[in-house]
């Protein structure tokens, strides 16, 4: 393969990421990857892959760097201002103004073009190395440094054709670690059941992502109840059942399994070790009732 | 997939280089069955496939789905829980009518064509009311048919009452010994035997079969739920609810939101949101900021008490302005018999000056605009603390309404405070000034818009009168007074031998439930205490027997409401029975259909009946005896064919047009439109001969009024015009102003009665959540999971002073007790207000029995002397059963009981009782005050009761012709004129 017809897969490659991750399963993007061996287990029933689509990105993992990146695992704030920057210095205008910049879609559209833009420099003879250095940086700074952890959150949901997607999506991202520092929760005598829940909704505190269905999963496993509701309300609800059950052990031994699916990452050992830690003193744990 | 296989594949695709099958599940059909309450449902699969549903555009623009009628007998569609599999299921479409609240919405269940089992409840789109729409209480039912812990057979007490122990009995077995004190009470007296009925759900059924055994037993839970409404109403013009035609409205005003986010929620709420969709303004009174006032143009939050201060501002602003409706004033207000009694009644000098001896027209616009002068908007500001501009822009939009204003009170205000029938008189008195009455927009009269058909055979009325029921104090009570029923016992004045609770937990819903409590355990003031009932209740636990009754989808009956301008009737149905009967099942009794053996009233009537009066004698067995059939109990297919063949106007037609008969209709339908449209029907032109006072009479039966030289129909008043003087008051004793006029009556809990320095508070409870029932939800777990606390709403300002945070433990001090509930911090509530919703707090007394375990407390009661304590052991928990559900129980707290420490009042006119509360005391509890405790001493609810009675004006005293009651007044069932005298007092002994 030539470093133009590279270039060019590369740029096509990230347009149907960015496609897929935007707007599902279009004729387009399925006409793509007809064949493809990693896209065998796409569903012929195009309700039924929008269906998948919109549980999986539309509510069980929010799409956004900002999600899996800040501190306080929202969306927007500094990171989706970050990222607004970058794409304005290679030039580039996302299509879609009604979403976040930080949606992985658009950041793989800016991708896209960045390499469109890098082919088009090897066809014409002109230089590469500032289109380069930007493509280069735009990945160590964001996409690369989340895409790791939005695959494996990904994958826990038990959709096939996107894990395969969003491992695509590794593939050519790299799976850079970031580098916040592990939390000591339990140091703060004050901490509570709620801001243990609050923590461990939080991807660059506790080192996972825990989304509706994984709550649900994890409570289900424990033989818990946790309601529904927002993800804090049903992550408080499981713990309040769990010790309203005397079932701490058995929660912390659940999320345990959940964490246990993830990459090494020292935030996810310091998690498993403050679990530990509320499994043995789980009886002298504060409850509201 | 390896990440280098991957990356190269789709590069390859990239650069131009180069399928699953639905798995088809084999179709199994399994047997019929009836699981519910001992497992849940299967239903059959089906090799079939769906077909397109009807689209319908409801008038606020939304569109629904519904299978066509024409494929409910046969309907197949996929099923959404085998998702993403394509998996088919048949069934049989059966209509019936909800039985969670009194709105008699349609529902249509869907009966497994293979298993008979019911897969779901959704809305019937051919039922004139409910228009195909549902609130969460209508799919709910199939919480409650497949509940685990429903009472499936005939329970006996074993036992003292209320030990908690119980047998199964056979139905023959209940029969027989009911029956037979029936007919031993009957033999004694006529006062005996005692149904009492919370939420009646059917029209006339009861009613007849009670008239039937020739009693005075019919007591319902009117006077502690709507009394004060009738009453203002019925005195304005004689009918006793009002029938707002909102969805043709320009201005909605609404005296809380009660009505329409709780009670009669959905066919209301979905047409104000069409006349919000086409401009209407809503306004609403409410101290609490509710879905209703969330919703509203302007949200007045009055203090309590004040509404009709308010009111009578906007009507002097319409006065003063000349923005009355002069002509509809003139023809249809009894503005002679004002001008004939005021200097009777009145006492304001100024208005005798402003009539100045006159008998004109022109003179009772003089005189009532000096009468209403008073009644400023500043004035009614200051009452009601709300901003005056709010109270000026509310009262603009009823000005700008013209004879399209739309308003309602049922409980709020009305059944909230003393006197709080007159808030509903100055209500009414803007729809009269306004000419709203009657009109497209306008307010209807409930009769007018609800079709109650003539029933099969009616007994003749009795001529009896139970003074445990409308005691002599209480003449103008609409209707019984209910809820003093322990209190009226203690004083000695009756027993009950035989006392049918029917879908009603007084024990629970009443105030001053420990009275309640006392009594139900005293055998000798209820002889037999049967409950009727769908599920456990607190009162059911100390019955004799538990009658398990069917909800929507298991039982006959007719209802109708009066949801819009039009009339309808909905026919409930037993769903599995009619499915089965479809499939050419015979079924003789609902209860061979039903699950276990659950029943249905209208059934069980009859043959309690016929063995109460085995040989005749008591002339009971007659009313209840087949006319195709004769020596035969009626069936239920002979009495509502009998109904609907010739009771029902334009049934028979709309039958005959499809080929159906008109019962085969109705069981397909499950409704009927009797009448589209119905608008000023007191214009109606009538036959009849004119007398001097202006009544239109045939024979001697007063028919009408004469109105400019036309014989016109009226009102169902004395006059048969709208009465602003009512001189039936009047002459019974409240000849006051403030009683015979639209007029404030001060509130037991106006300011003046709240000492707010001491700390004192107004709590507020006569209000809900729209996703409960009464005493009917702890069984529907989706409406627990969704709503099952009812904490103290406090204003911040309040919080602050008393130290309070959102969580926190209050104590609540009442008149006769006291209670803990948790705070909840809100602007949503008025300073100086403490708020609580009124229907949770259920609990039971066994760990495995009683109310549901998923909505209720175990609770012990203890008691020293009269000092009655009730505490929780625990609240909701999960636990194993077929239903998975129950084990993923993840709420704790089921709320608090607060109603046992409401002390009774009275109002000494129209007998409701007013359920706002003084809260002497509001403070954040002591550590060994527990969340739920509650502690009442019910010598203090005698006296609280015995200082209410001390207001009253009985009949004794002030009636004007030796009656108990006013004729005139309604009674939901009516004795003989000869029943209406007062007893004569005893001779004095001869020397």
């Amino acid at each position: 393969m030539t470093p133009f017809e590279s270039a060019v897969a590369h740029s096509r490659t990230w347009a149907l990421l960015a496609e897929v991750l935007l707007d599902g399963w279009t004729d387009r993007a399925l006409a793509v990857v007809d064949g493809l061996a990693w896209a065998a287990d796409l569903p012929p029933d195009p309700d039924l892959r929008a269906a998948r689509h919109q549980r999986v990105l539309g509510s069980g993992v929010p799409p956004y760097e900002s999600v899996f990146r800040s501190a306080d695992g929202l969306l927007g704030g500094d990171i989706a201002g970050q990222v607004r920057d970058a794409y304005a210095a290679m030039g580039f205008r996302p299509a879609r103004t009604d979403i976040e910049p930080d949606h992985a879609g658009l950041q793989c559209a800016a991708l896209s073009f960045l390499y469109a833009a890098e082919a088009d420099a090897l066809r014409d003879g002109v230089p590469t190395k500032g289109i380069v250095q930007l493509r280069d940086r735009f990945l160590a700074e964001h996409l690369g440094r989340w895409a790791g952890p939005f695959h494996t959150a990904v994958s826990r949901q038990g959709v096939a054709e996107l894990t395969e997607l969003t491992g695509l999506l590794v593939d050519l991202a790299g799976s850079a670690r970031d580098d916040a520092a592990p939390e000591d929760l339990l140091a703060d005598a004050k901490t509570g059941l709620k801001a243990v829940a609050a923590y461990l909704l939080v991807p660059a505190r506790c080192g996972v992502w825990l989304g509706v269905g994984d709550i649900q999963r994890v409570a289900e496993r424990a033989g818990l109840a946790c309601g529904f509701g927002r993800r804090l309300q049903m992550m408080e609800s499981l713990w309040f059942s769990a010790v309203d059950h005397g079932a701490v052990p058995a929660l912390v031994q659940s999320l345990g399994a959940e964490l246990d699916a993830w990459p090494p990452d020292p935030r996810i050992d310091a998690t498993r070790a403050m679990l530990a830690t509320l499994a043995q003193t789980a009886a002298s744990l504060p409850a509201d009732d | 997939m390896s990440t280098t296989r991957r990356l190269a594949d789709t590069f390859a695709r990239m650069l131009g280089l180069p399928e699953s099958k639905a798995t088809r599940h084999e179709v199994q059909a399994s047997a019929p069955s009836n699981v519910a309450g001992v497992a849940m449902p299967e239903y059959g699969r089906d090799p079939g496939a769906p077909v397109d549903m009807i689209e319908v555009r409801h008038p606020d623009g939304r569109m629904s789905s519904y299978p066509p009628p024409e494929h409910w007998n046969d309907w197949v569609e996929w099923d959404a829980k085998a998702w993403p599999e394509k998996v088919a299921r048949r069934y049989t479409l059966v209509p019936t009518i909800c039985f969670n609240c009194e709105s008699g919405c349609g529902l249509i269940a869907y009966v497994d064509k293979t298993t008979f089992e019911v897969r779901k409840f959704e809305g019937n789109p051919v039922h004139p009311g409910s228009r195909g729409r549902n609130c969460a209480k209508g799919p709910a039912t199939h919480n409650q048919v497949y509940d685990p812990e429903r009472i499936l057979y005939p329970l006996k007490r074993v036992g003292p009452r209320g030990s908690g122990q119980w047998k199964r009995v056979s139905w023959e077995e209940a029969l027989d010994d009911i029956a037979e004190k029936m007919r031993e009470s009957r033999q004694k007296r006529r006062d005996g035997i005692m149904y009492h009925v919370g939420r009646p759900g059917e029209d006339h059924y009861a009613n007849r079969c009670i008239q039937g055994w020739g009693v005075d037993g019919h007591n319902s839970h009117t006077n502690v739920c709507s009394a004060s409404s009738r009453t203002g109403y019925y005195l304005w013009a004689g009918f006793d609810r009002p029938s707002p035609d909102y969805a043709n409205a320009r201005t909605i005003l609404l005296i809380s939101s009660h009505l329409e986010t709780g009670h009669y929620f959905n066919p209301h709420a979905q047409r104000i949101i069409e006349a919000k969709r086409k401009g209407a303004k809503l306004i609403t009174f409410d101290p609490r900021l509710s879905n209703t006032a969330s919703k509203s143009d302007v949200w007045l939050p009055t203090w309590p008490g004040s509404e009709s201060t308010v009111l009578l501002a906007m009507a002097n602003h319409l006065l003063q302005t000349g923005q009355y409706n002069r002509e509809f004033v003139r023809k249809w207000v009894d503005w002679q018999g004002f001008l004939a009694r005021a200097s009777e009644v009145i006492a304001d000098p100024a208005v005798h000056e402003a009539i100045a001896g006159r008998d004109t027209f022109e003179a009772f616009e003089d005189g009532l605009k000096a009468l209403y002068r008073g009644f400023t908007f500043e004035r009614a500001a200051e009452e009601a603390k709300v901003p005056v501009d709010r109270i000026v822009a509310a009262a603009d939009a009823v000005a700008r309404a013209g004879d399209r204003l739309s308003a309602h009170n049922w409980r709020s205000a009305s059944i909230g405070n003393r006197g709080g029938w007159q808030v509903v008189r100055c209500l009414f008195l803007l729809n009269v000034l306004t000419g709203s009455v009657g009109t497209p927009g306008g307010t209807s009269g409930n009769s007018w818009n609800k079709f109650v058909p003539k029933a099969f055979r009616t007994p003749p009325a009795g001529d009896v009168w139970n003074e445990l029921q409308l005691p002599d104090e209480w003449p103008f009570a609409h209707f019984e007074m209910s809820f003093l029923l322990p209190h009226l016992m203690e004083e000695g004045r009756g027993t009950v031998d035989v006392y049918f609770t029917r879908v009603y937990n007084p024990l629970w819903t009443n105030p001053d439930g420990f009275m309640w409590l006392e009594a139900l355990q005293d055998e000798a003031k209820f002889g037999l205490h049967v409950a009727l009932t769908p599920t456990w209740n607190e009162s059911a636990w100390f019955a004799d027997y538990v009658l398990p009754m069917g909800h929507s989808g298991e039982r006959h009956d007719l209802m109708s409401q009066e949801t819009h301008a039009g009339q309808w009737i909905g026919f409930r149905q037993p769903v599995r029975r009619v499915a089965m009967e479809r499939a050419g099942k015979k079924v003789q009794f609902t209860y061979e259909a039903n699950p276990g053996e659950v029943w249905e009233e209208a059934e069980f009537w009859v043959e309690v009946s016929w063995r109460m009066d085995p040989d005749g004698s008591l002339g009971v067995r007659q009313w209840f005896e087949s006319l195709e059939n004769p020596g035969n109990p009626v069936t239920q297919d002979e009495y509502w064919a009998w109904i609907f063949d010739n009771s029902v106007p334009g049934l028979p037609a709309a039958a005959k047009a499809e080929g159906l008969t008109p019962l085969e209709y109705m069981r397909k339908y499950g409704a009927f439109e009797v009448v589209k449209e119905n608008y000023v029907p007191y214009e109606k032109v009538v036959d009849g001969k004119a007398g001097k006072d202006g009544l239109v009479r045939q024979d001697k039966t007063v028919v009408g009024v004469m109105v400019d030289g036309v014989a016109r129909k009226g009102f169902e008043t004395m006059s048969r015009k709208l009465e602003l003087l009512s001189g039936v008051l009047a002459d019974w004793g409240w000849k006051e102003q403030e009683y015979a006029v639209p007029w404030p009556l001060e509130s037991h809990v106006s300011p003046n009665h709240i000492d707010a320095s001491k700390g004192e508070m107004l709590l507020l409870p006569n209000w809900r959540l729209p996703t409960l029932i009464h005493t009917r939800s702890a069984n529907a777990k989706w409406l627990v999971e969704i709503s099952h606390n009812n904490p103290v709403w406090m204003h911040p300002s309040d919080a602050q002073r008393l130290g309070v945070h959102t969580g926190d433990r209050v104590r609540i001090d009442t008149e006769i007790g006291w209670f803990v509930d948790r705070a909840w911090v809100t602007e949503g509530i008025k300073p100086g207000i403490i708020a609580i919703s009124h229907h949770l707090g259920r609990w039971r007394l066994q760990d495995d029995a009683g109310v549901n375990r998923q909505g209720s407390s175990l609770v012990g009661l203890a008691a020293q002397g009269r000092e009655h304590r009730l505490t929780i052991q625990k609240g909701a928990e999960r636990w194993e059963s077929y239903d998975p559900d129950t084990s993923r129980i993840w709420w704790k707290t089921v709320g608090v009981h607060q109603n046992l420490t409401h002390a009774v009042h009275p109002d000494p006119v129209s007998g409701a009782h007013c359920w706002l509360q003084k809260a002497v005391s509001v403070r954040k509890a002591r550590a060994d005050e527990a969340y739920g405790t509650v502690v009442v001493d019910t010598n203090r609810s005698m006296a609280v009761y015995r200082e209410w009675l001390a207001l009253t004006r009985p009949a004794s005293k002030h009636s004007p012709d030796g009656t108990r009651r006013p004729l005139w007044l309604k009674r939901p069932l009516k004795p003989t004129r000869k029943a209406y005298d007062l007893p004569k007092p005893p001779e004095p002994e001869a020397k």
